[in-house]
């Protein structure tokens, strides 16, 4: 009969598993502390949740017309309707130090949504609402693209931030 | 004695388990979300007073949009706004609450143009304030602060997209209606939530209440 | 006295290999078609419609097909060479193989017709054919089948030895089966509550938030169940092929049960931009994925010091010396060690996609796909080759009829891996290059990626001559091997210590409620919350 309890460990092996943990631990903290203390976002519930087919229709969603507006000097709102297989608007011109936000949902089936330069990369699903804001600082034209398996013209979806100089 | 002690182990572990899936599930309190600190702000209601995000922290602020020409967009916010100032006649204990409705049309809105529009809402000025300012400010305050798009069209109107937006006493936003029919009844019971929520999260209770924000437990 | 434990396992392993070569043929095929030879239309004539029904069956067939057919017959070989006792039921091991094949059988019609282009995550609303989804599930039930034949095995065995410690090599098998059964609850509840329901028309509308949620209960853990297999060879046989012992059994003991714990609670470090989702859920499941690292490296550490032990023991001299002298020459060995040696790349590269927010840069970009090559693409599967070199020969009573091609495959497979995965981590990190796209027809194509996806081609490429190597030195061997004279054992390591391991590693019960606790508070409360906001709204689509 086995009474034994005490786990035997080398040292050389307790010194590895204190490396690991505080590697670990490290990592850890880096990570929690730049997303809740930097502000580096995820996307979140927006605690709107839409029927996607209706979502598209004229007047029952502002995604109804889709499209870019200000809301203020500097601070801009895009919303996008992600379907099989394009983006509306494909195309969005915005001033360069300008804040946009991105609002994106899909009428169909699940897209992504990942725009070059920025930290802006979220899953589209049908019902739920994405939204994450970006400032870009430098003028030039940078794609979003579709990162969700969407059906064959997949590899066709994408869209262009097209940031002007002031 | 070993025993025992690893069946505390087991049973401490169970009820950590059971606590968080019944708070999760039974929400015993509910709370509305903390969606972002709200803009800083600054008005002038229908008597000429100085009016800003700062006078108003500790006040739960509910605010409409609209401006004095406005008619279908603005009817659905008004009859809220109407509901809510009779619950406050009738008493909500030690929390204040206000009601501002701010005209983004500061040319046409003077503050006597305020006082009209205020007397035809009914509005009670110990509860309901009629405000403007100036339009710069404005368009940051409520187009950048509150993401509520507002602006002049051809017809020397204005395009609006109808909202209401209910801030806390440490002004954050809690609760947004992008409608042009918000439902009388949700508001109340949001802006009774946030009383409740004022009142009670004192304390050991305060954790309560952050456990419902980390549980999601909104109504 | 193991006659039909080892025929039902040359059942179970010969499925897999033959859908692994279906599979891993297709893969070369997707990275020349980005590098710009486009292949597909040739391929309409064998009915293959598109580049992405080629990506749903290389998807379907390498990751789930091949891996749950060959878990489920090594794990009974395993297991019951490990007790050195027969199975307590035979015909439940047989009945799995039955209900695994047919669902094979049920999901291949769909697939190759074109019916189920959904990729192997088939996220809704993609509407597949209700006759995917049904043999999908049928291969889970029968892989939890072959878990119950092994635990009435392993019951019967303990009443017959009471008070002895089950061997490692049974143990770490048990709990990957017990660590299966939970985690697939989530899959099964898609599968039985929205997909197959709503494939057959019976609910008109699905959820898909809800619907990726529970996919990915199982789908993380998914990945620990292909994987503790190979750790299984890694710990318990490996050492002995090398001609060592295990450094420490006990730690191997605990790295499993930690498995066993930490596996399932985590799912949702694949959906940190899922827009559903609450933030401080995520960050949750962060920090639990970075907790099932650990195991992780006590692995590395402990296969690494029973080599040296066994580089040492072999005269190996210095600091380094000990590795040139391991057995480089067997194949079996030398896939499993250089399997080992990506796998570490393929943890650190996952590292960074459970890191909450460094996510954002990586994720669906190519670097998914490169991570994934390494650790289930070699890692895993890479090891099961090497599996293959001793268990094919063992089974088929056949000597292994080139141990020089073995070798040759080997080192074949790591170079083409590592060009390949090296070119699809760039090209995701740097150019955010999207994942599960035809990057060769695709508009948005830039010039600057084009050495990266060039390098990843010739990755493809060499991958190719490996795995035609691979299955002639399997076939031969097979059909035309010279008849094994010598017996081939199951290797199993002894443990260094030689003591045995403290009791505390041989109970079930803390660590069996640990994990059902952890999963209760990681996962309760999330999908009561997507309850409580269920939007059955979503129609199917069939957009392939």
């Amino acid at each position: 009969m086995n009474n034994h309890t005490h786990l035997h460990i080398h040292p050389i092996e307790r010194l590895w598993i204190i490396i690991s943990f505080s590697m670990i631990g490290v990592f850890a903290v880096a990570v929690l502390t730049a997303g809740f203390a930097y502000g580096f976002q995820l996307p979140v519930p927006e605690d709107r949740i839409v029927d996607p087919n209706l979502v598209a229709t004229p007047g029952a969603t502002a995604f109804g017309e889709p499209g870019l507006r200000e809301l203020s000097p500097g601070n801009m709102e895009a919303r996008v309707l992600a379907q099989a297989w394009s983006f509306t608007p494909k195309e969005i011109t915005i001033p360069v130090g300008t804040k946009v936000t991105f609002y994106v949902t899909t009428k169909d089936v699940q897209h992504g949504f990942h725009l070059e330069g920025s930290n802006i990369n979220f899953m589209v699903l049908p019902g739920q609402i994405s939204k994450l804001s970006t400032t870009f600082t430098t003028p030039g034209t940078y794609n979003f693209y579709c990162h969700e398996y969407c059906g064959v013209g997949h590899q066709t979806m994408y869209g262009q931030v097209i940031v002007t100089e002031k | 004695m070993m025993r025992w002690l690893v069946r505390g182990a087991y049973g401490l572990v169970a009820l950590i388990a059971f606590s968080t899936l019944a708070f999760a599930v039974f929400q015993p309190i509910k709370v509305l979300p903390r969606a972002g600190l709200g803009p800083g702000i600054l008005l002038q209601d229908q008597e000429g007073r100085t009016l800003s995000s700062d006078t108003l922290r500790g006040k739960i602020v509910l605010y409409s949009f609209g401006f004095s020409r406005c008619e279908t967009p603005c009817q659905g916010s008004q009859a809220v706004m109407q509901a809510v100032q009779r619950e406050l006649q009738a008493g909500t204990g030690s929390v204040p609450v206000q009601l501002v409705t701010i005209s983004f049309d500061p040319a046409t809105d003077t503050p006597a143009v305020l006082r009209r529009m205020s007397a035809q809402a009914g509005a009670d000025p110990a509860h309901w304030l009629f405000t403007t300012g100036e339009p710069r400010r404005l368009k940051y305050a409520i187009g950048g602060g509150f993401s509520v798009y507002y602006g002049a069209n051809e017809e020397g109107s204005f395009d609006y997209d109808p909202a209401m937006v209910l801030i806390d006493g440490w002004g954050i936003l809690r609760a947004e209606y992008r409608t042009p029919t918000p439902k009388i009844e949700t508001v109340l019971r949001d802006v009774r939530l946030l009383v409740e929520e004022a009142q009670n999260s004192t304390g050991v209770a305060r954790y309560a209440y952050e456990a419902a924000h980390l549980f999601l437990c909104y109504p | 006295m193991y006659a039909h434990e080892n025929r039902l396992t040359a059942w179970h392993i010969g499925i897999a290999f033959v859908a692994l070569m279906v599979g891993m043929l297709l893969g070369p095929l997707q990275t020349w078609e980005h590098a710009g030879l486009n292949l597909y239309p040739a391929l309409r004539s064998i009915g293959i419609q598109s580049y992405y029904q080629g990506l749903t069956i290389h998807g379907i067939l390498n990751a789930l097909v091949f891996t749950t057919f060959f878990i489920t017959g090594f794990l009974t070989f395993a297991t019951t060479h490990s007790l050195k006792r027969a199975s307590k039921y035979p015909w439940v091991h047989t009945l799995a193989l039955v209900v695994m094949f047919a669902g094979l059988l049920i999901t291949a019609v769909p697939l190759l017709l074109n019916g189920a282009t959904v990729l192997y995550t088939f996220y809704p609303p993609l509407k597949a054919d209700p006759a995917f989804y049904i043999g999908l599930t049928l291969v889970v039930v029968g892989s939890w089948i072959t878990g119950y034949g092994l635990l009435f095995t392993w019951s019967a065995w303990k009443k017959e030895n009471p008070g002895v410690q089950t061997p490692l090599i049974a143990f770490a098998s048990l709990i990957t089966m017990v660590m299966w059964q939970i985690c697939t609850v989530g899959v099964a509840v898609e599968m039985l509550a929205l997909n197959i329901p709503w494939s057959l028309g019976l609910i008109a509308g699905t959820d898909p938030q809800l619907a990726r949620t529970l996919f990915w209960f199982t789908g993380h853990p998914l990945v620990y169940f292909w994987l503790l297999p190979a750790y299984i060879s890694w710990y318990g046989m490996l050492p002995k092929q090398a001609g060592g012992k295990l450094f420490s059994e006990p730690l191997a003991r605990l790295s499993f049960w930690l498995f066993l714990i930490l596996s399932t609670p985590l799912g949702l470090h694949h959906q940190y931009v899922d827009p559903g989702i609450p933030a401080g859920w995520k960050a949750l499941h962060a920090v639990l994925t970075y907790s099932v690292f650990f195991p992780s490296m006590l692995t590395l550490f402990n296969v690494v010091a029973s080599l040296e032990i066994a580089g040492r023991a072999r005269g190996g001299k210095g600091t380094f010396g000990w590795i040139r002298a391991l057995p480089w020459s067997e194949p079996s060995f030398t896939a499993q060690a250089l399997a080992g040696i990506l796998f570490a790349f393929g943890g650190i590269s996952g590292i960074a996609n459970a890191s909450y927010d460094l996510n954002l840069v990586l994720h669906n970009t190519a670097w998914q796909p490169g991570h994934f090559h390494l650790t289930v693409g070699t890692g895993v599967a890479f090891s099961f080759m090497g599996i293959g070199y001793w268990l094919i020969p063992k089974l088929s009573g056949k000597e292994l009829w080139s141990k020089k091609f073995g070798i040759y495959q080997a080192w074949t497979w790591f170079v083409g891996m590592i060009l390949m995965s090296n070119g699809l981590h760039i090209l995701g990190l740097r150019y955010s290059v999207p994942r599960r796209s035809a990057l060769g027809v695709a508009p948005y194509a830039s010039a600057e990626w084009t050495p990266f996806l060039i390098e990843s081609a010739l990755g493809g490429t060499i991958l190719l001559i490996s795995v035609v190597l691979l299955y002639v030195n399997y076939g031969m061997t097979v059909f035309a091997g010279k008849k094994l004279t010598r017996e081939i054992e199951m290797p199993v390591a002894e443990n260094a210590e030689g003591m045995p391991s403290p009791r505390w590693l041989d109970t079930w019960r803390p660590w069996l409620l640990g994990a059902v606790a952890l999963v209760l508070v990681a996962y309760g409360p999330v999908i009561y919350i997507l309850l409580t906001r269920l939007n059955l709204t979503s129609p199917g689509f069939r957009v392939w």
